[in-house]
């Protein structure tokens, strides 16, 4: 493994460096710290673009979505969930962006959004939609989070389902 | 307290393994060879797999009341105000104590962990692995396994441990960064809920956000993160990569008043501190692609520039 050692690595040099700053840690010590939860290399190809990481923000809602009107058998936009979807995620993003802004933040990178339903199923009159109470997963990474848990009324049946939360 | 004397706090079966490696001249790793070698290029030699364990029987947790409860009078049998409690609060109906018990047991673990490596000479820790389990006859157990590593020079008063796996290590040395340690930051909050949490889920509401639960998940998590900020302070690190952020959210029949639920969070945030070493950045002469643009052309001026 000799000659494939980095190519300034002098092998006594460098660790030397680094086990000599550990051992000058104190507790304590006043300045600022930073959080965040880029993976090592998302954190090494962002210091590479020139930024640093200054904390980690967080948004969080949790929404109620209203009644959903609809019929089976018809092509349709369900209205109220897509709104429900968007104000939510528009709380939590805005709640996100505001803790950036505290930290006098140029910009938010690696966001990760998630949004889990939790459903509760109770007896009403038939002839409301119950909608599709699947998982709805947004992509990519990131340092938000959401959390939207429905409520919605589903026809003729009684039960209770709670579904696993699950952060990043 | 991991200062690899004779009587380091470990349990006898842990020092004569410890013993039995030292004399052996060998070492065991769970490590893959990537990792491996990954560590060796940074000039570390992994030296054996430690261990931590401790078990921890989490009795009294300090959430038997419920503040919320008595918010004064509203409607529909619930208080008009709501209380969010959470754990950094210290008061009474937190779950300060509970809290408190799984920092102490994970960091029991940890201690334990880090004096293996101490007695087998290492400076730190990688790939640390943390884990809750039952323990069979009774309690909850709590491990941290991971491979201990040796560098040049005298050990350290306090071995650093990391979570990272070797690759990771590697690439964080390379640009100046050491792991410092592990850091958590735990929390639980708890809400009973008011009128207006009750009339945001009824079913004819409609689209509204419900404050009182948004309440409970952001101050939660808000506490978590402070928590964890406080481990990094006192470590003395700079800044912190978080690994694990998790965010669990149930409910329980609320013990001060019957037929009323109360909804309780637990956020944990699991990273690692680290701290800068090397101001002079060694990865900047062969910079990484960061941006791949679709336009061929653009794409074949950029690999021109690059192979420059």
């Amino acid at each position: 493994m000799t000659d494939q050692t980095s190519t300034e690595l002098s092998a006594a040099g460098v660790p030397h460096d680094a086990l000599a700053r550990l051992a000058e840690l104190r507790p304590g010590q006043p300045g600022s710290i930073f959080t965040s939860d880029l993976s090592v290399n998302e954190f090494l190809l962002v210091r590479e673009a020139g930024f640093r990481p200054l904390g980690l923000v967080l948004g969080s809602s949790i929404y109620h979505v209203g009644l959903q009107f609809g019929r089976w058998g018809k092509n349709q936009e369900l209205d109220v969930l897509s709104q429900a979807m968007y104000h939510a995620r528009e709380l939590a993003m805005g709640r996100m962006e505001a803790e950036a802004d505290a930290l006098g933040a140029d910009g938010i990178v690696g966001v990760r959004l998630d949004v889990e339903l939790k459903v509760h199923l109770r007896p009403v009159r038939p002839g409301l939609l119950d909608p599709d109470p699947g998982r709805v997963r947004a992509a990519g990474h990131g340092d938000g989070q959401l959390r939207v848990p429905h409520r919605a009324p589903a026809a003729g049946r009684r039960a209770r389902q709670h579904r696993q939360e699950r952060g990043t | 307290m991991a200062d690899g004397g004779s009587d380091s706090g470990l349990p006898a079966a842990a020092q004569a393994r410890m013993a039995e490696i030292r004399r052996s001249g060998t070492w065991g790793s769970s490590l893959s060879t990537d990792e491996f070698a990954a560590i060796r290029s940074t000039g570390f030699e992994p030296v054996g797999q430690v261990l931590g364990a401790a078990v921890y029987n989490v009795g009294y947790t300090g959430g038997f009341a419920c503040p919320g409860a008595w918010g004064g009078f509203g409607r529909y049998g619930v208080p008009a105000v709501g209380v969010t409690t959470v754990s950094g609060d210290g008061n009474f109906a937190s779950f300060g104590p509970m809290v408190a018990t799984l920092y102490e047991a994970r960091r029991s673990a940890i201690d334990r962990m880090i004096a293996e490596c101490a007695q087998l000479g290492g400076h730190g820790v990688v790939g640390v692995t943390l884990s809750i389990g039952s323990f069979p006859a009774g309690g909850l157990e709590f491990k941290a396994l991971g491979t201990a590593v040796r560098g040049p020079g005298p050990p350290l008063a306090r071995p650093f441990t990391s979570d990272l796996s070797g690759q990771d290590f590697a690439k964080l040395f390379e640009d100046g960064w050491m792991p410092a340690g592990l850091v958590l930051g735990i929390s639980v909050g708890a809400r009973h809920d008011d009128w207006l949490t009750v009339t945001q889920t009824r079913w004819g509401a409609g689209n509204t956000e419900v404050h009182g639960y948004t309440e409970v998940v952001t101050q939660t998590r808000h506490d978590a993160r402070e928590q964890l900020e406080r481990d990094v302070t006192r470590l003395g690190a700079d800044g912190v990569v978080v690994t694990t952020v998790t965010t669990r959210v149930r409910e329980r029949d609320c013990p001060a008043a019957e037929g009323r639920r109360d909804h309780i969070v637990e956020a944990t945030l699991i990273g690692t501190a680290i701290a800068r070493f090397h101001s002079a950045s060694r990865a900047a002469e062969r910079p990484s692609l960061a941006i791949l643009s679709l336009d061929p052309q653009r794409r074949q001026a950029a690999r021109v520039r690059l192979d420059r």
